[in-house]
């Protein structure tokens, strides 16, 4: 979703954190068992942030029993990793010439949808929606497709009464992201009254001007946005989208 | 800013036009790399540069022409059988070999051309004062054990090291309990498999390989140049943060690879900063040169990266580094370039006023007080245990990959019994404890790792080593001449009993009786168990004393000294206000406001680090 020669500029980097963090804490963070083992002989099995664990000497993997360990062990997720399988898989996903033929993102698409290639030798339970730093691949896509246009501007504008805590200022070029700024890129005067109604209006009319392109925006107070992001997605898809 | 010299990179990717064929600003006015490197010298400055081969850069393939890291001979191989694919945004692409001779002959060809105007700039003719000799060469990040590389030539290289360490096949056989017929018989290992101490040294000559193979690419590359006439000043080199197995500082800057300085980068927030200040101790007490050769100002922007650092970080991480031991910084990036946000000069040349009064006022107080001729109390010196560390990589039964992330914990064997500690468990342990509590007792400490040679050692009140059953031999008696010369020996908790092949050795039989022996004109102490009141009894005996008593243990301080003049840092790293009584009366030089006497009490503000002159 982002073209290769993207341009990043004019990027305050304490809402660039902001967002980051807010993001980090939105991101799935689900506790796992991992149970590694060797044809079926469990070498370690391990949860995530409780530490080591037991699932007996060996394992006949399947779906079933990942379910069974995830209801036991009281987890989100259960992967069950034979070594030489998951092996396969690397070897599988990390092809020289289609990292050369694709795009990086389109890679590591690739290369996580290889994941359910092994069968019950590389099993992930349930299985995972795709997600990239913080984000969620398709759901991001569906907003876009359906909201936006390939061939828009699209502002976030996230606001105290006082100042904007974190924005964005992203340019859509057939479909793809090809600019990315903060609201560092308007000049300070544009800036004023982050809350305003009117502030909002001129800068989309701004926007739509600088880059040629109808100009969407979604501008919404602090809380309101830590609220979205904490609940991961749930409603900020909704948020009323200003058009220029 | 105050800033009297520039690094930069010079992208073999960016000026060849086609194989063998480049482009300096014959067509392209941008490229023009000699008009550059004439106006840095016009305008009085120095030039540090980086040319590579591998620059990363947050470019696109890591500065090299796509047709090196598209090359199958030339990209590497993983443990797993895979080849090995760096999964980055924009673009994946393959992580090169360090073994591979294609690399080489192709690099001639980058340097053939460049070499000439790099030639005719160095020092005193021109304003090129350093050369880095490659970059973060460590693996593409890819520290485990068994990631990389067995492409076919790095495994003659491994046979090759074999052959160089073991000196005969049968020297070897002993070692592994093995009987090869020859060198080419033998595979490397893929994961740890081994069931009993005897199949240790195996496994770990693979790790040891590759520490090599990383010192020979850079030996290589460095001769390389100076076969091009690029010579005459320092050559350094920036591994790119880890101290442990498969960088070894220690070893790289010793005379044998031709790498003068050996830094380390980082890219910290300001709340790791025992990681932080633990690294530039390191440093201080490990290179003849302490040296991070990027240290994060502002952040990169592909991928948006969880660590981004903020003016904040800036203000306390910086004074930080220099308060334990720093005595060279390059800040990476000072201004903004493509994939790179959040410097003092932004990439349409607007100052950020905040950052750059920040960088201004730092640099003055370094000048001002000539920093760099100030001496850090070092009477302690802390020693990592790298041959624990490379063990306790070994002993993996799976790598993580960053293709898919594992826990690094599910990766360690369980069936290694044949130590009386699980490594993996109290290392880490004794390591973490160790600094804390050097930190929190504000001792005069400086760090290394136990393959520090003799010189290293030497000067110390004391040397304070976590140890478990395995030193090298070398380490041993290095430390055991240590203390017979005077000086006083920590171990803890175990003392050590075997060689870097498990072979039965130990320099201090005297502590199989005992834990405290006299050594020569000094001694030796095990700390069998991790006890603050019986390591602070120990080290008051050998005459390590905090280097301000009094202080809040949330203060960190450290102190210096020059022609009988004292100076004190304290920090405060942590969200809230701190105040005490210092024992001395001190003068504000940084961090206060200058001008501003301190008396009785002083008040040290959220995250902040202060610099005071003491009175005599």
């Amino acid at each position: 979703m982002i073209h290769p020669d993207a341009v990043f500029e004019h990027v305050d980097i304490n809402q660039a954190r902001r967002f980051v963090d807010l993001s980090a804490i939105a991101q799935p963070d689900p506790q796992v068992l991992y149970v590694l083992h060797d044809k079926g002989k469990v070498l370690r099995a391990w949860v995530s942030k409780k530490g080591k664990t037991s699932v007996g000497a060996s394992i006949k993997p399947s779906v079933e029993l990942a379910e069974e360990l995830r209801k036991k062990h009281q987890v989100e997720e259960v992967q069950l990793i034979d070594r030489g399988s998951y092996h396969e898989y690397l070897k599988k996903a990390l092809d020289l010439k289609e990292a050369q033929k694709l795009t990086g993102y389109e890679f590591k698409e690739r290369s996580k949808k290889l994941k359910t290639s092994q069968g019950d030798g590389f099993l992930i339970h349930p299985p995972r929606e795709n997600y990239e730093y913080y984000h969620y691949v398709d759901r991001t896509r569906q907003f876009v497709a359906k909201r936006l246009k390939p061939d828009c501007v699209f502002l976030l504008g996230v606001h105290t009464p006082k100042e904007w805590w974190t924005s964005v200022v992203l340019v859509f070029t057939g479909g793809q992201v090809t600019y990315l700024s903060t609201f560092e890129y308007f000049p300070v005067e544009k800036l004023a009254g982050p809350d305003s109604g009117k502030t909002h209006e001129e800068l989309l009319k701004t926007a739509a001007q600088a880059f040629n392109k109808p100009a969407f925006g979604m501008f919404l107070p602090q809380e309101a946005f830590e609220k979205f992001g904490k609940n991961q997605w749930r409603g900020l898809g909704e948020t009323l989208l200003l058009h220029s | 800013m105050g800033f009297e010299m520039v690094e930069t990179y010079i992208p073999w990717g960016i000026h060849e036009i086609e194989r063998g064929k480049f482009e300096f600003g014959e067509k392209e006015p941008r490229k023009n790399l000699e008009k550059f490197i004439q106006l840095v010298g016009q305008a009085g400055l120095k030039l540090i540069v980086r040319p590579g081969p591998h620059i990363n850069a947050e470019l696109t393939y890591f500065g090299y022409p796509p047709r090196i890291v598209y090359d199958p001979e030339i990209v590497a191989q993983e443990g797993s059988g895979a080849v090995s694919v760096h999964d980055a945004a924009p673009k994946a692409f393959g992580n090169l070999g360090y073994a591979s001779r294609k690399l080489y002959e192709e690099t001639a060809l980058w340097f053939d051309a460049l070499a000439p105007i790099l030639k005719r700039n160095l020092h005193p003719d021109g304003p090129i004062v350093a050369l880095q000799v490659d970059n973060e060469t460590g693996y593409y990040f890819r520290t485990g054990a068994y990631l990389l590389d067995y492409n076919p030539e790095s495994l003659r290289w491994y046979r090759t090291y074999l052959e160089k360490r073991h000196g005969t096949l049968k020297a070897l056989n002993d070692c592994y309990g093995t009987s090869y017929k020859s060198f080419s018989e033998i595979a490397p290992p893929h994961f740890f498999a081994g069931e009993s101490l005897k199949d240790l040294p195996y496994h770990l000559d693979w790790s040891r390989y590759k520490e090599w193979q990383i010192n020979e690419c850079l030996r290589i590359i460095g001769n390389m140049w100076k076969e091009r006439g690029v010579d005459g000043i320092p050559f350094f080199q920036n591994l790119y943060g880890p101290m442990d197995s498969p960088y070894n500082t220690n070893d790289l800057e010793q005379d044998a690879y031709g790498i003068d300085v050996v830094g380390l980068d980082d890219y910290q927030r300001k709340e790791i900063f025992r990681g932080t200040s633990r690294k530039a101790s390191y440093l201080s007490g490990t290179s003849k040169l302490p040296f991070i050769p990027e240290f994060g100002s502002g952040c990169w922007s592909l991928p948006l990266w969880e660590n981004t650092m903020v003016l904040e970080d800036q203000h306390f991480t910086t004074p930080l580094l220099f308060m334990f031991g720093l005595k060279a910084v390059n800040y990476y990036m000072l201004v903004e370039r493509d994939r790179w946000m959040g410097s003092p000069l932004t990439a349409h040349n607007k100052i950020r006023h905040s950052y750059f009064d920040f960088y201004r006022h730092w640099n003055s107080f370094l000048k001002k007080y000539k920093f760099h001729e100030w001496d850090l109390q070092s009477d302690l010196l802390v020693l990592a245990n790298y041959d624990a560390e490379r063990i306790l990589k070994a002993l993996k039964v799976v790598e993580g990959h960053p293709i898919h992330f594992l826990p690094d914990e599910l990766g360690f064997a369980e069936a290694h019994s044949f130590f009386k500690y699980r490594l993996d468990e109290e290392l880490p342990r004794w390591n973490t404890n160790q600094w804390a509590y050097a930190l929190k007792n504000h001792l005069p400490v400086h760090c290394s790792d136990t393959v520090a040679p003799y010189e290293k050692l030497k000067g110390h009140k004391a040397i304070w080593a976590v140890s478990f059953e395995v030193m090298a031999k070398a380490a041993q008696q290095n430390l055991r001449r240590y203390a017979e010369e005077g000086g006083t020996l920590f171990f803890g908790p175990l003392a050590p009993s075997l060689d870097e092949d498990m072979r039965p050795f130990t320099c201090f039989a005297e502590l199989e009786n005992s834990n405290e022996a006299k050594i020569g004109k000094g001694k030796v102490i095990l700390l069998p168990e991790w006890g603050e009141a019986a390591v602070e009894k120990a080290l008051s005996g050998a005459g390590i004393h905090p280097v301000m008593e009094g202080l809040p243990s949330e203060i960190l301080c450290t102190r210096f000294t020059h022609e009988g003049k004292e100076l004190y840092f304290f920090a405060n790293p942590g969200g809230q206000a701190l105040s005490f009584k210092p024992r001395r009366k001190l003068t504000p030089l940084y961090g206060i406001g200058e001008g501003k006497v301190a008396h009785e009490q002083l008040n040290l503000q959220p995250w902040s680090v202060t610099v005071w002159e003491a009175h005599p």
